[in-house]
């Protein structure tokens, strides 16, 4: 790993007033170079906040949240905006603007006051859609666009402020699984190829532990364990974060963890096999009928 | 047969290069023969080759022949009321297509906040009580006009803070419960002194028939200065359109963004409604008309916005003044009577494509 993160949150807690606790607590987090690190954790336990104070859109109550080695509050609002880029969640897209305006307002942290936006900015702009496959959007009109284009197009936004830090807010909530994939795919190459350090929210424990070179884990505004996937994802933690018993097998591929469900209701008796069955899968599935026997109890 | 060819235009129609000056080149056409006509027309008409004759003798490029009452009333009396439609049509129009950007609305005008019934209170103030006529060299009711209309939104702007915020729903909310005290307070006054009611009636309604070079002295300097700070935000304004949270993560400092272009919005509204009264409509309608022809690129539309403000205000005023009636009509109502159509003309043509 690298020596100095890009971004660090140093013991940070946040209160809103009318809340019971703390939305954040005493949470410290570091984004290094080149690295995807996944969040996750059970509504409400203070990821978009946190993902909020790291984009400098919220300032911690306690705490401090550095930039490249210098507080982010002692940064301008344009100079982090050239050096962390967000991808909100569920972000409001004005209908009339094209897919060209969605993407060249990412250059808006880098244009000198009353110019235009220059050549140059063109290009990275045209670039930036080129890297997410969406060229054919620049002159289509926002409001005429499905969710996943969308998204793609604040993803190519994000990348044409050129950041050193992207966070994405929940990028696969709405889409369906090929255009999940997509987007992560795409998180990751940027990570590897421009040195990104990548914070991105997630609810599918599955699609991080595939995609993330560590994930945090949060409960109740505190980050209760970060680490490689391997030993976050792991049955124990999951129980204590979500109060749901759950088996991890390794995935045959890739060695990285898979998260099995518990069995909705009660499974039926297998049945006959077609063919010689594996002996780990019949282990797998009476361990998931035992599984739901006992939550049905 | 080559696939490059159609790839090629495709990538050209792909990304459009901008031609920034067309619009604004439009609207400064309309412009200028809006005040063209409008020097023409009017109860005592001059034809179009008399003006131009009058205007080159006036830079001594041609020996004046024309009568001298005619020079007198182009000079004196309708040039410099042309001017000043042309700058209260302009701050109301700019103030307006601010307010929209701002607050990401397009029924937001420029009295959303309070000027109006600020200044309507204020101006009342000074016809009843007993204060000079003149304060330094401005007029006691555009003075209380224009600082009524300020001490309005000021309160809006005070009263719509939490905390640090200033969260634009709350300002909305504080600016109908001001203008609403407002307004009230306006009522009850013209009430009381039911004596003064014709003379603050017509304040009220709006109009240049008052109008001179003084006046424009007085509200083109305001004007023209805030009119630059709000062209130069046409950028801050077209990232506001992703809204706040968005427009922070790309670099724009909202707070401070926003306070600047409503002040600049409530100065020359202020000026405007000092010096003509309480015009409805062009603040509102005018650029909401300009975005449905040219487009929602604030840094264009702003400017463009202002120049049309400008002519349609003009053209009211001719309007109001060549119209026969026994008197001027108000051109309050000009502007509404000749607005509404035109704007559901435009609304009808351009209504398959989404404006907001």
């Amino acid at each position: 790993m690298s020596a100095q993160p890009v971004l660090a949150l140093d013991a940070v807690s946040v209160a809103f007033p009318e809340a019971p606790r703390p939305a954040l607590a005493a949470v410290s987090l570091a984004l290094g170079a080149g690295r995807l690190v996944g969040l996750l954790g059970p509504n409400g336990c203070g990821k978009s906040t946190l993902l909020r104070v790291a984009a400098g859109l919220l300032s911690p109550h306690v705490g401090t949240v550095s930039l490249a080695g210098k507080p982010l509050a002692s940064h301008r609002r344009d100079e982090i905006a050239r050096r962390v880029a967000v991808v909100p969640q569920g972000a409001v897209v004005p209908e009339a603007f094209t897919g060209w305006d969605v993407v060249l307002a990412g250059r808006t942290p880098h244009l000198r006051p009353l110019r235009g936006p220059s050549p140059a900015d063109e290009a990275i702009a045209r670039d930036a859609l080129a890297a997410v496959d969406a060229s054919h959007l620049a002159g289509r009109r926002a409001g005429a666009m499905s969710g996943g284009e969308r998204q793609r197009l604040l993803l190519a936004r994000a990348i044409a402020q050129e950041p050193a830090v992207l966070l994405l807010d929940e990028p696969t909530t709405h889409l369906d699984l090929p255009h999940q994939l997509a987007v992560l795919d795409l998180a990751l190459r940027f990570s590897r190829e421009a040195d990104l350090a990548v914070l991105a929210v997630f609810h599918d424990l599955n699609l991080a532990a595939a995609y993330c070179d560590e994930i945090a884990l949060m409960a109740d505004g505190r980050i209760l364990v970060h680490g490689p996937p391997a030993a976050v994802v792991a049955p124990s933690w999951i129980a204590e974060v979500y109060g749901i018993d759950v088996a991890v097998v390794p995935h045959p591929a890739t060695g990285r963890p898979v998260v099995l469900l518990p069995a909705a209701a009660p499974a039926r008796d297998p049945a006959p096999a077609t063919g010689p069955r594996d002996p780990a899968l019949n282990v797998l599935l009476t361990e998931r009928q035992e599984m739901a026997e006992a939550m049905t109890r | 047969m080559t696939a490059a060819a159609p790839a090629a235009a495709a990538a050209a129609g792909a990304f459009p290069r901008r031609r920034t000056a067309s619009p604004i080149l439009v609207a400064a056409v309309c412009l200028f023969l809006a005040a063209l006509l409008a020097l023409a027309v009017g109860k005592a008409p001059i034809p179009p080759a008399q003006v131009a004759e009058l205007f080159l003798a006036r830079f001594g490029l041609a020996a004046p022949d024309a009568p001298a009452n005619a020079e007198a009333i182009l000079f004196q009396i309708r040039l410099p009321r042309i001017v000043l439609a042309g700058i209260v049509g302009g701050a109301l129009a700019v103030a307006g297509a601010a307010y929209q950007g701002v607050f990401r609305n397009p029924l937001a005008d420029p009295y959303l906040l309070g000027v109006a019934s600020g200044a309507g209170l204020g101006a009342v103030l000074a016809f009843i009580l007993p204060v000079p006529r003149h304060l330094l060299a401005v007029g006691a009711v555009q003075a209380f006009a224009f600082l009524g209309g300020i001490a309005a939104v000021a309160a809006v702007y005070l009263l719509g803070r939490v905390g640090g915020s200033v969260p634009t729903t709350a300002l909305i909310l504080a600016g109908v419960a001001v203008s609403a005290a407002a307004t009230a307070a306006t009522a009850y006054l013209m009430y009381v002194r039911g004596d003064q009611l014709l003379v603050i009636y017509s304040w009220i309604l709006g109009g240049f028939n008052v109008a001179g070079w003084q006046e424009v002295r007085l509200v083109a300097p305001v004007v023209l200065l805030c009119a630059v700070v709000m062209a130069a935000g046409g950028r801050v304004m077209n990232t506001l359109q992703f809204g706040e949270e968005q427009a922070e993560s790309l670099g724009v400092p909202v707070a401070r963004a926003m306070l600047i272009l409503i002040v600049a919005a409530t100065l020359a509204t202020a000026a405007a409604v000092s010096a003509a009264g309480l015009i409805g409509f062009v603040g509102l309608v005018v650029p909401h008309a300009t975005r449905l022809v040219f487009g929602h690129d604030y840094r264009q539309l702003v400017p463009t916005a202002a120049l049309l403000g400008a002519a349609f205000l003009i053209l009211a005023d001719a309007g109001a003044r060549a119209l026969p009636g026994p008197s001027e009509i108000p051109v309050g109502v000009v502007t509404a009577a000749i607005g509404a159509p035109f704007f559901l003309l435009i609304l009808r043509r351009q209504k398959r494509i989404a404006f907001w």
